[in-house]
């Protein structure tokens, strides 16, 4: 129901320009978006310019009657490619400046002063230490509940290979969870 | 932690914002900018509702393969359909005023038979009937056209197409008076008998119209085929209101039978009179005495035996002269009405 929802959004979108369509697709991603952009480049000041960048390309695409199929998938597509131009504009800026760039798996600017509850802090914190494409299906997935057809479309992969790369992300949090967990036992 | 748990883990981070939930502030205001961006950059399209905009939501709409698999193959085998079927009608509704002789004039026929094979047989006596006065009115179109080519060739061919029809309609009569309840089939026949009253007084203006020796040969066949028709209706009147004990208009029959008499002399009068015709047109006067003070008595059953047997001498004596007047026998038996009646009546 919720996906033809979506479909209907965009329809409108796409045929009759029509923003408030737009507006409502907006409310319905934006949240999911940042988070997946929060995740990748870690600052928030960052991802909510990416977010921003996101929506307005995402826009531009539907306005020129571009042929969109899947709504989950485009937006995390653009969200995703925005995110790898913002490394490589930072990559370029490091060269020529030779200024450092935050890690994007540090956790420099989360809140902390939220009750976040001990054990969950912790998978937080080891997503983060994992792997970036593993870290990226698992929020996909569990975060989003994305489904995994779409997840393959985002980050191009075969469906087959999809499910593998989320099976073995979960087992590498595993094993970064369990043994902080034995040794507080 | 198995699996499971872990994935129950990462499922209630979402609501925290630890676990990168935007700022409220941020969601608004970015919304506000992106609204304000997208209403400057582009106007509102107003597309009007084509069936490609059907389609394009249908697209939009389904599943990705039920619409490629099952709604766009439908679809396009509808449209083929369409178009096929609708050429199809537009060119049967150009050739609705052809004429014989003209290149539309057998998609019309064509389009009549499949009409009545479409037709139950309880009506088709009817369609039968309408296609005579079709072919007749054919007929009179052709004669009211002065600079129409091949006049005389397709006048012809139009009062053969009208003689064919009529006697199709005389066999459905007869059919319909073996399966149907009387009251119907009596209903039929007096239609029948109203429009061969009607087509014969067509058919005698035609004739006087008519400066061809031969299209008054076709024209002559006609009324004797017109004259078999009404003499057919008359008689399945008779017999089934006697098989069903219905109640009929004397009157009005006894002037119908009256008619017919008259019919049957006249024709018996314009055959040319020679040795071996003389013999039966004396025989048919005597048939036509005996209807006559049968038709006294209000005896119809009597009344229509005789009409029938003086009908079919003289389509006998008509089908001889047309034999010994024409070079091949042949040509004469196909194209003489009164050798099928004679043949119909024999076989009874």
């Amino acid at each position: 129901m919720e996906g033809l929802k979506d479909k209907y959004l965009l329809f409108k979108a796409q045929t009759f320009k029509d923003a408030d369509s737009y507006g409502a697709i907006y409310d319905r991603y934006v949240t999911r978006i940042y988070r997946f952009i929060y995740f990748k480049v870690g600052s928030q000041t960052d991802a909510e310019d990416i977010t921003s960048e996101t929506f307005l390309k995402a826009w531009q695409y539907i306005k020129e009657s571009q042929q969109v199929k899947n709504l989950n998938a485009f937006l995390y597509s653009i969200a995703r490619n925005l995110v790898i131009d913002h490394y490589r504009f930072q990559a370029k800026k490091m060269e020529f400046e030779e200024v450092p760039i935050a890690e994007p798996q540090e956790d420099n600017n989360l809140p902390q002063t939220l009750d976040i509850k001990k054990n969950e802090e912790k998978i937080l914190a080891a997503l983060k230490t994992l792997k970036n494409e593993y870290c990226e299906v698992l929020i996909l997935r569990y975060f989003d509940d994305v489904p995994v057809g779409d997840i393959s479309q985002i980050i191009g992969k075969s469906t087959g290979n999809t499910r593998v790369l989320i099976h073995r992300a979960l087992a590498a949090l595993k094993r970064v969870v369990e043994p902080q967990q034995k040794n507080e036992q | 932690m198995n699996n499971k748990e872990l994935i129950q883990s990462i499922d209630q981070l979402k609501n925290q914002d630890a676990a990168g939930n935007p700022d409220g502030n941020f969601v608004a205001k970015n919304r506000e900018i992106l609204m304000m961006q997208i209403k400057n950059s582009s106007v509102p399209a107003e597309k009007p509702f084509t069936p490609a905009y059907f389609l394009h939501m249908a697209e939009s709409l389904m599943p990705a393969n039920l619409f490629k698999f099952i709604v766009r193959p439908v679809v396009l085998s509808l449209l083929v359909f369409g178009v096929a079927f609708g050429s199809w009608a537009a060119s049967v509704s150009a050739s609705y005023n052809s004429l014989p002789g003209d290149k539309l004039y057998s998609l019309k026929r064509m389009a009549e038979k499949a009409q009545l094979t479409l037709t139950s047989s309880n009506d088709k006596p009817s369609l039968q009937v309408e296609l005579a006065s079709k072919r007749l009115d054919e007929v009179a179109k052709i004669a009211e056209k002065p600079s129409i080519s091949n006049k005389d060739e397709r006048t012809k061919m139009a009062v053969k197409n009208f003689t064919q029809q009529v006697q199709t309609v005389k066999i459905a009569l007869e059919n319909l008076s073996t399966e149907q309840e009387p009251a119907r089939v009596i209903e039929v026949a007096q239609m029948v008998d109203r429009k061969t009253a009607e087509y014969a007084t067509v058919l005698e203006k035609t004739k006087d119209s008519t400066a061809t020796l031969e299209i008054k040969k076709e024209v002559e066949f006609a009324t004797s085929a017109v004259s078999d028709a009404g003499i057919k209706a008359i008689e399945v009147i008779v017999k089934k209101s006697e098989e069903g004990s219905l109640e009929i208009n004397k009157e009005e029959v006894a002037n119908n039978v009256g008619e017919k008499i008259k019919i049957v002399e006249q024709s018996v009068n314009q055959i040319t009179t020679s040795t071996i015709t003389s013999t039966v047109k004396e025989d048919v006067k005597d048939v036509l005495i005996e209807a006559k003070e049968a038709l006294d008595s209000n005896n119809f059953g009597v009344v229509v035996d005789k009409l029938v047997e003086a009908k079919n001498l003289v389509n006998t004596v008509v089908a001889d002269n047309q034999a010994t007047s024409t070079p091949s026998g042949a040509t004469a038996s196909t194209s003489t009405p009164a050798g099928e009646t004679n043949s119909t009546s024999t076989q009874k």
